[in-house]
């Protein structure tokens, strides 16, 4: 198995990608072992769509599990009884939700890798403000995406406050009062990035509420879409945010809930970054690796997930590369861009319903 | 009131219930000035299913057809014909309605609710010339409506229809089911299909590389048109006598070219295809594998000869490949959702002659490579125009 003392041990962003390439193909040759063993889907998609594993040179050739398989299976690679929860991915409407079987062990690896990564922007423990209420994290039985991150959050908080009511209602008052007496301190506010416009924001526009100057950071995360609907951007969302928060920096990362954990963080120059937990690929039109600087489908590696197959996933996001090791924040590895979802194609056929 | 909710695209929604004769002229003068605006006006060019269409219903082309039917003169249609038009063909709402003419009938169409520049195409040009004298009774005939999914205007149009056309595959089939409708009502159902494509290795072995090209051609224009789609799309390419490899693989290199250079092979359809093959490599309950060299043409290798090949299907250019020494041995893979068998270098009528000697359910087609989508009055196993007519005995 993989020694994840090890991997814990090394700093999340230090590693240049020469160095991380064989060691890191080395515990994903693992990975995969362990879950053609334990998850007979995977084993299939292995067996009778991808090249024998012995042939197989690096990180890139190995199998992926595509993102919608699990919402179509049921995917673990534990038994039934060592789950400790399921998670599902926060789909909008009608959408069918992903299923992630969670086990003690992987959530507690995807905890400690959250902690590890943030780290890196969070030196030590602030006071942390979830735009949410805290009914969210008291639905036990099946936990979202967001549930989890916050959780996750919770460890490398002093005290965690939340911006909502139950009935989802701005309640201000804690942040107000922690502002007044520490006005120089650091803290953080963490939301889902539509819940963040959508509720925070527009809630402190209509009640023309500006926070003054201080410390705070904003981590925030979970998808463009719905902002790009009303042609929000990031430039947009972030000159606004700055203005009516008043904190001093803002960090967005890209994750989903089959890879929670081992997250993608924005860097100050507006990069996504892996970190020694992940791994990322751009696949082309034929499925083959994309050159750097070039569109294609995003491919995401992590090393945490043991009890569902997670650990390498064909997303339907679309992303480029934009460099390797140089990015000027300091970070090595690679760094890249997020572009937004692969349009859907036109359904054609005989067999598809009249609607 | 239902009535409200329907949009009436062209004509008048009057639930008129009146018949005529199959064949009748003015239908067919009507479809041939049609055909003859199309063929004549550059805009239409770029769509070529509605050249195709505009071919199918020249005059010449009716009349030929109409000739099958030795008992025209007694045959006359069965009244009201509801036609429920699968959402993405945009091209089979116009079928439906000339097989809805042709057998006499009054017509009312369900376009698809999505916007098809074809159906906005062919509805202005219907208009136009249906508003010409001549054409008055021919245009109550027609009528074309569209309505967001509903229970209660399907229900109720079902309730009047003296024929329905449920296009769309099995899923709107069983919903159409549950309508009521008359004791005498006749529904032509079009189910969820599977099609192959039959090749005679030594006879592909022996074309010239032209002839090859040609082939490989029309076996392209069956198979990526729609993605691999439609029910008359081959899934599985069955290949007849001793295994050439070398041959086999020169047909898919050609085929791949093809792709390369036609099929519209972007990262949407990508992520579809590789989606739909991890979907399919889950579910399937026999094993097989599959390879490519470029990922616009995917081949699957089975072991066993098995009924299961129509449970593989991924579409977007993926081949199930199986191997045979002699026709015979297609029994152990035809089902009863067996539609099209294309072929090249198969005497079609041993095709025929198996199919009765095994009491075969499937096989509702057999036409040579290339004419896989041609929509025709035979189709599904339907004579259509007799299906959707009736005939005073004597």
């Amino acid at each position: 198995m993989l020694n994840y003392k090890k991997i814990f041990s090394l700093k999340p962003f230090d590693l240049i990608q020469k160095d991380k390439d064989k060691w890191y193909f080395r515990n994903q040759i693992m990975l995969y072992k362990h879950h053609y063993k334990k998850c007979e889907e995977y084993k299939k998609i292995s067996d009778r769509i991808f090249k024998n594993i012995n042939y197989c040179k690096a990180s890139h050739e190995l199998p992926f599990v595509h993102v919608k398989n699990f919402k179509e299976f049921n995917l673990k690679s534990v038994k039934t009884n060592q789950l400790s929860r399921t998670l599902e991915s926060s789909g909008t409407s009608n959408q069918i939700t992903s299923k992630i079987n969670v086990d003690r062990k992987t959530s507690l690896l995807q905890s400690t890798a959250l902690l590890k990564i943030f780290s890196d922007i969070v030196k030590k423990k602030i006071n942390f403000f979830f735009a949410d209420s805290p009914s969210t994290l008291s639905r036990l039985s099946t936990l979202t995406a967001k549930n989890a991150a916050i959780r996750g959050f919770s460890q490398l908080s002093k005290k965690s406050n939340y911006l909502f009511d139950n009935k989802n209602n701005l309640k201000l008052g804690e942040l107000y009062n922690f502002l007044t007496k520490n006005p120089k301190e650091e803290f953080a506010i963490f939301g889902f990035t539509s819940q963040i416009w959508f509720h925070l924001i527009q809630q402190l526009k209509k009640k023309n509420i500006f926070l003054p100057k201080n410390n705070g950071i904003l981590i925030h995360g979970g998808g463009w879409k719905k902002l790009q609907n009303q042609s929000v951007n990031r430039v947009f969302f972030n000159k606004n945010i700055l203005n009516i928060l008043g904190i001093k920096r803002i960090h967005n990362y890209y994750g989903m809930v089959e890879q929670i954990g081992s997250v993608f963080l924005e860097c100050e120059h507006g990069f996504f970054h892996t970190s020694t937990f992940s791994e990322i690929y751009i696949r082309d039109h034929n499925l083959n690796l994309a050159p750097n600087q070039k569109t294609g489908l995003i491919q995401i590696l992590s090393l945490l997930p043991l009890s569902y197959p997670g650990h390498n996933i064909l997303t339907e996001d679309l992303g480029l590369i934009v460099g390797i090791d140089d990015c000027k924040c300091g970070r090595k590895g690679k760094y890249f861009l997020v572009l937004g979802r692969v349009p859907g194609t036109e359904n054609r056929g005989c067999s598809d319903v009249h609607e | 009131m239902f009535m409200n909710k329907i949009k009436v695209v062209l004509g008048k929604l009057t639930f008129m219930s009146k018949t005529y004769k199959i064949f009748e002229i003015s239908t067919i003068n009507f479809l041939d000035e049609v055909s003859q605006k199309i063929i004549k006006n550059k805009k239409y060019s770029e769509y070529t299913d509605i050249i195709t269409f505009a071919f199918f219903i020249r005059k010449k082309n009716l009349i030929k057809i109409s000739k099958e039917y030795k008992n025209k003169d007694r045959m006359i249609g069965r009244g009201l014909a509801y036609h429920i038009t699968p959402s993405n063909i945009p091209i089979n709402f116009a079928y439906s309605l000339v097989f809805g003419l042709l057998s006499g009938n009054t017509n009312i169409v369900r376009l698809p609710s999505k916007n098809f520049i074809q159906i906005n195409l062919l509805c202005d040009l219907f208009f136009r010339i249906l508003k010409k004298k001549k054409y008055l009774e021919l245009y109550k005939r027609i009528c074309f409506i569209k309505y967001e999914r509903s229970d209660e205007i399907s229900s109720e149009l079902s309730k009047k229809a003296d024929i329905r056309l449920i296009w769309g595959g099995d899923e709107t089939v069983n919903q159409f089911q549950k309508y009521a409708t008359s004791p005498r009502c006749i529904d032509l159902k079009f189910a969820n299909r599977y099609s192959i494509s039959i090749i005679d290795v030594n006879k592909l072995a022996k074309l010239t590389d032209n002839n090859l090209k040609n082939i490989v051609n029309r076996f392209y224009n069956d198979s990526y048109t729609m993605d691999q789609k439609g029910c008359s799309s081959p899934q599985a390419l069955i290949w007849i006598g001793k295994n050439n490899k070398k041959i086999k693989n020169k047909f898919f290199n050609i085929l791949s070219e093809i792709a390369d250079k036609k099929y519209d092979n972007d990262l949407a359809v990508t992520n579809n295809k590789i989606s739909s093959l991890s979907l399919t490599a889950i579910k399937s309950e026999i094993n097989f594998t599959s390879s490519h060299k470029n990922f616009n043409l995917i081949r699957i290798k089975l072991k066993k000869i098995t009924k299961e090949i129509e449970k593989i299907h991924p579409h977007f250019g993926t081949f199930v490949e199986i191997n045979i020494n002699n026709l015979d041995e297609l029994n152990k893979i035809i089902s009863q959702k067996l539609q099209t068998i294309t072929y090249h270098g198969v005497d079609k009528k041993k095709i025929y002659y198996l199919v009765f000697k095994y009491g075969i359910l499937g096989v509702d087609r057999i036409v040579p490579i290339g004419r896989a989508l041609d929509i025709g009055v035979e189709w599904d196993g339907y004579d259509v125009i007799a299906a959707l007519s009736r005939i005073i005995g004597k």
